[in-house]
């Protein structure tokens, strides 16, 4: 368990993720979007397949025909649009003390509504040809979080509520969303189309639900009584959770479900548009654990029938279940279904030059905190078999974010690729949010 | 703390990151402050008294604390006892009886010409030849003849036997066809060779019989008697001769009594016996009947008998579902010369039994009825009068669920003895003033018999201060009649009686020494004017019995300055134990009913009892205020202030398994007497206002 946590740590500290079949992760520029424009030629001559440009024509590289591809990968992706790296740092990865300064760094950061996400995953998966249609099938692992929290959250967390005292502090909004599940799945790419120019795919996938927890509230507010005889809680929310008595990484079967990608693409001799829907599915999760409220809830303390009586004072550690209770907010267990987090993206590129290539897209998932993710793209060539990929981008749980894509084929066989989102960590820290890294090693023949 | 961590952090906040955060390797830590409330709780009268028989509500909701503590009890079981002695019989045969027996033997003319012939008389000869004429020739007569010994087989009869009593009938029938002028004949015992009887019969004509009756007693007869004819004469006469006819001779015994035998006996009575049993050890009491509530009857039996023995025993008067106590047992045939011993149970319980005896004119006294035979079993067997059956019956540990009759007059010293009293057993004062107290001591008879109760001393004792008041007044040495129970559709009905010792005594000051301990000395009297017209009709039954209690009645109207109620209680809070307290202040917030000014300490005691650690509160917690009626009109809020640091509360929940409470009482207003009622309440919450190190791995 240490060893998988210390993988998913690693990940977790260099990530920002991709799904596997993201058309603009680095190693397509070496693949499916590689730039096959090879040099300027005379426009007559026209022994080979050119392609022209408003003043200039291009030879172009015979496209790649392959069999078989298989490719390992793993990435990892944490961004907010409040909490800083230095604080990520402090919480993730050196586990150590959070003072005034670093506390109150994020205050100066705070907005009405602030959010954080991580998405880790990793997986292998392969594709072959049959006819001119690829079957792909895989495995994937999962883990993802996403939260949005108000200012007064933040502080309530981190400060405590004796600030508030005779005070209302506001949760609103507050949600949560945090989904562990591993997939296996099977998919077909098709090529249709007079110019055989368009592709269309879709895979299928069994899903196996390991760990669920949900936070989802309205007008949610924490009123702290000036003597602290009480605290009450207003608003309504549901939170419901899968067993949570052990962490794992990869937790008991707790649900089961389907999921689904679709792709879309549209391709020219030195452009394409390309549209993914990814992660279009549910889980039936079992036996969860669910608390709903709707209204007023008041914490006064925890009962004691009578301090001098027969048990003295004797108070068990309290948790969840027993705040809830003391509220008169009663645990509910059954099975619920709720969506995966998906995400849609589109994306197109255009080779300029024999050593540049350009890409714009935007990326949305569907969960509480994100914003639309807009990004470019400048792929230079070094060399036909290795490309530096520049990267803008504003949006997501994040802002704005420099990220920088490696790719490198060998032996016209071996590609070996990575996105970096380290320079904001590494430059400024306590003014950026927003780190990452994808790896992945693929082989085609 | 973790209802910080887990109520103010991970719940209500971001629940999102503290939800995450729970892998292993995520654990950092800051500093929070937490207001909230911990730990609330609400006392009433009944809840500082933990013994809930000690808080009687009046019918105005004011509280009286009572406190009742048993004196004596006094038993069914220590009234009577039904120890009955020892029933021992050993009994012999009074008879040994045989059965009439008859048996017939032919001595034809044939065996007798053949005896005479063998004797050299040639009279033998003779008669064989004239047998075989077949037609009548003369016989010349015949005298002096003797024949035998013949043995006769009496073995179906007994093999031996010494013979008490009895006759033999000896009849000759004459079947021969002369005239037998003259037969003598004599019967012997053929081992040990005896004379039984001799006999003489004259002029028998010929088809007719003569009898003779010998009387047996003192004879010794074996299994075989030699028959001999010792001088038979036949008279002349022409006839026929024919050697077949014959003497028919006939034996027969009855009112066979042996002193004993070797035989195959008749059914024979060995006891019948009907006797009265008094109960021993009861002084002066007279049970006319009692149920048995628990006991046994044991038999020990041992017979010499050489054939089973069957014994019935019987207490008539004892019954049970309408059948009377009875049992039967069988005992085994002693070997020979030897003895067979048995032992018989038998439940006695439940048993309704008359004890006015077999005339209904007696006391404390039971008839029983033995009976004990022999059967017929058709085997030879060896008895004697001398045989013997040795029989012990015990009634084994009675216990009466029930008597009734006269109870007689037990004195019993009751004490010296002590009593603790633990109502004040926590409580000390520097000035304690109850309204009005009452000491009682109430008898509650289950017991059918009147009585009376002399107190002749009693004394509180305070051991902490030393201090002890003795009773003084009009209730001491007197002597005061304590009622019988009565009977209804078979159950008692209890009576109480109460000697009051609050009237014309000093007994407040008894209670205001605030006492753990009372001695008491006096005398109880059962049927104190004796026998005299007491109709026998007293009764008790098992289960319920006479009591006698020290009854304390303080009606809580008190003026009490610095009265301390001390209390421990269990300590344990794990909830703190795993979370990062580093220091904070607790408000106790109290909103008291009582009308009483209140300040509360706590001493926290280890495992082995040692104090670890102590919060001293200055504040008062203030009195609720009065009516007019000296009713609390509403609760006075008070707040209760300390400080605890990180150590301390690491002492806390790492070292302190107990707290002792000490709260210290004054009333309000002073010098008032103040009453407490059943809806008082004294509600408080602990509020921490606490720096909290959250260590989000926790």
């Amino acid at each position: 368990m240490k060893k998988i946590g210390s993988i998913v740590v690693f990940i977790c500290s260099i990530v920002s993720v991709y799904a596997q079949v993201d058309f603009d992760r680095p190693e397509a520029f070496l693949f499916e979007r590689k730039n096959r424009l090879l040099k300027e030629v005379d426009s007559t001559d026209s022994d080979q397949e050119t392609v022209s440009t408003k003043n200039k024509t291009f030879s172009l590289e015979k496209e790649k025909e392959y069999k078989a591809y298989f490719s390992a990968y793993g990435s990892g992706y944490i961004n907010s649009n409040a909490i800083t790296n230095s604080f990520i740092k402090a919480y993730l990865y050196t586990k150590s003390y959070i003072d005034s300064d670093l506390k109150q760094q994020q205050v100066d950061r705070l907005k009405k509504s602030n959010s954080i996400g991580v998405d880790l995953k990793a997986g292998i998966y392969g594709q072959h040809t049959f006819k001119k249609i690829r079957v792909e099938a895989g495995l994937n692992y999962r883990d993802f979080y996403s939260s949005q929290y108000s200012a007064d959250a933040y502080k309530l967390a981190f400060y405590g509520n004796s600030m508030y005292a005779g005070q209302t502090a506001s949760l609103d909004p507050m949600s949560m969303y945090n989904v562990n599940y591993q997939t296996i799945y099977l998919g077909v790419k098709k090529t249709v189309g007079k110019k055989q120019n368009i592709q269309l795919g879709a895979r299928l996938g069994f899903v196996r639900g390991g760990r669920l927890q949900r936070i989802h509230s309205k007008n949610l507010s924490l009123y702290t009584a000036n003597d602290g005889s009480y605290l009450t809680l207003n608003g309504k929310f549901d939170v419901a959770y899968t067993d949570d008595s052990t962490y794992s990484a990869v937790p008991s079967m707790n649900g089961a479900g389907l999921t689904s990608d679709y792709f879309f693409s549209i391709k020219g001799k030195q452009s394409e548009l390309a549209i993914e829907l990814l992660d279009v599915g549910f889980v039936r999760w079992n036996d969860v654990a669910t608390y709903k409220g709707d209204g007023s809830y008041t914490y006064d303390g925890i009962a004691i029938d009578n301090i001098i009586g027969g048990n003295g004072i004797v108070l068990d550690p309290v948790n969840l279940a027993t705040i809830f209770e003391n509220m008169g907010i009663h645990k509910t267990v059954k099975d619920v279904t709720y969506m995966l987090p998906s995400t849609v993206h589109v994306s197109y590129y255009r080779h300029l030059s024999p050593k540049v290539t350009i890409t714009g897209g935007v990326r949305q998932q569907f969960v509480h905190g994100y914003i639309p993710k807009i990004y470019g793209k400048l792929a230079y060539y070094l060399k036909k078999d290795f490309v530096l990929i520049p990267t803008l981008s504003y949006g997501g749980f994040g802002r704005a974010d420099v990220e920088l894509g490696i790719a490198k084929s060998f032996s016209e066989h071996l590609l070996v690729s990575a996105n970096l989102m380290w320079f904001e960590y590494l430059v400024a820290p306590s003014k950026t949010s927003g780190q990452g890294m994808s790896v992945a090693f693929s082989y085609y023949f | 703390m973790k209802i910080y961590i887990k109520a103010v952090v991970g719940i209500l906040f971001i629940a999102g990151i503290h939800f995450s955060c729970k892998r292993e390797f995520e654990k950092p830590r800051w500093d929070t402050k937490v207001l909230a409330p911990l730990v609330k709780s609400k006392l009433t009268i009944r809840d500082i008294i933990k013994d809930s028989t000690q808080v009687e509500t009046e019918v105005d909701h004011s509280i009286s604390l009572v406190n009742r503590q048993q004196i004596f009890t006094y038993t069914i079981d220590s009234l009577v006892s039904l120890e009955a002695p020892q029933f021992k019989r050993t009994v012999k045969l009074s008879s040994l009886v045989l059965s009439d027996q008859t048996i017939t033997r032919a001595i034809s003319l044939g065996q007798i010409a053949l005896q005479l012939k063998n004797q050299g008389n040639p009279l033998g000869d003779q008669i064989i030849l004239a047998g075989k004429l077949g037609f009548p020739i003369p016989f010349p007569g015949v005298n002096d003849i003797t024949a035998g010994p013949i043995s006769i087989d009496i073995s179906q009869f007994f093999k031996t036997a010494d013979l008490l009593s009895g006759q033999m009938i000896v009849s000759v029938k004459n079947g021969l066809p002369l005239t037998i002028s003259n037969l003598q004949f004599s019967l012997n015992n053929n081992t040990p060779p005896s004379v039984i009887t001799t006999q003489t019969f004259t002029n028998i004509l010929p088809s007719t019989t003569q009898s003779k009756t010998q009387d047996l007693s003192g004879k010794t007869i074996g299994s075989t008697i030699d028959a001999s004819i010792d001088d038979m004469d036949i008279a002349p006469g022409t006839v026929i001769i024919d050697t077949s006819d014959a003497l028919l001779l006939t034996l027969s015994i009855s009112n066979i009594k042996v002193f004993s035998a070797t035989a195959i006996f008749p059914e024979q009575e060995v006891v019948n016996e009907t006797s009265n049993v008094e109960l021993i050890g009861l002084n002066n009491v007279e049970l006319t009947e009692t149920i048995i509530r628990q006991g046994t009857v044991h038999a020990d039996v041992y017979s010499t008998a050489e054939d089973t023995v069957r014994f019935t025993y019987e207490i008539p008067a004892a019954t049970k579902n309408g059948q009377t106590f009875k049992f039967d047992a069988v005992v085994p045939p002693a070997p020979a010369n030897g003895t067979s011993h048995v032992v018989f149970d038998t439940d006695f319980s439940g048993y309704l039994m008359d004890l006015t005896g077999t005339d209904g004119t007696k006391y404390n006294t039971f008839y029983n009825v033995l009976k004990g035979k022999i059967n017929y079993t058709g085997r030879l067997v060896h008895l004697s009068l001398d045989d013997s059956l040795d029989m012990t019956l015990t009634l084994v540990d009675p216990k009466p669920s029930y008597i009734k009759g006269y109870l007689g007059e037990d004195a019993l010293d009751v004490g010296p003895g002590n009593i603790d009293v633990n109502i004040f057993k926590n409580i000390s004062a520097t000035t304690l003033d109850f309204s009005s107290a009452a000491i009682d001591i109430v008898f509650e008879n289950a017991l059918g018999i009147p009585a009376e109760a002399t107190l002749d001393n009693l004394t509180a004792y305070n051991s902490k201060t030393g201090a002890n008041v003795s009773l003084t007044g009009t209730p001491v040495n007197q002597s005061y009649p304590i009622a019988p129970a009565t009977e209804g559709g078979g159950f008692p009905v209890s009576v109480q009686s109460t000697i009051d010792l609050s009237t014309g005594s000093n007994a407040i000051s008894l209670l205001n020494i605030l006492p753990d301990k009372f001695s008491y000395a006096g005398i109880f009297q059962f049927n104190p004017a004796g026998k005299v017209g007491n109709p026998h009709t007293d009764f008790a039954y098992s289960g319920v019995d006479l009591k006698a209690f020290l009854d304390i009645k303080i009606p809580l109207s008190v003026i009490a300055a610095n009265m301390v109620l001390s209390d421990t209680a269990a300590f344990d809070i794990p909830a703190l134990k795993t979370a990062g307290f580093q220091e904070g202040k607790f408000n106790l917030l109290v909103w008291n009913g009582f009308p009483f000014d209140v300040k509360v300490d706590m001493r926290f005691l280890d495992q082995y009892g040692v104090q670890v650690d102590s919060i001293i509160t200055t504040n008062t917690i203030l009195a609720a205020p009065i009516d007019a009626g000296g009713k609390v009109v509403s609760s006075k809020y008070s707040v209760v202030s300390f400080q605890l640091s990180a150590a301390e509360v690491n002492t806390l929940t790492n070292l302190a398994t107990q707290v002792v409470f000490t709260a210290r009482f004054d009333t309000k207003p002073v010098n008032t007497h103040v009453s407490i009622y059943d809806d008082y309440s004294i509600d408080f919450k602990l509020v921490g206002d606490m720096n909290i190190q959250v260590n989000s791995g926790q």
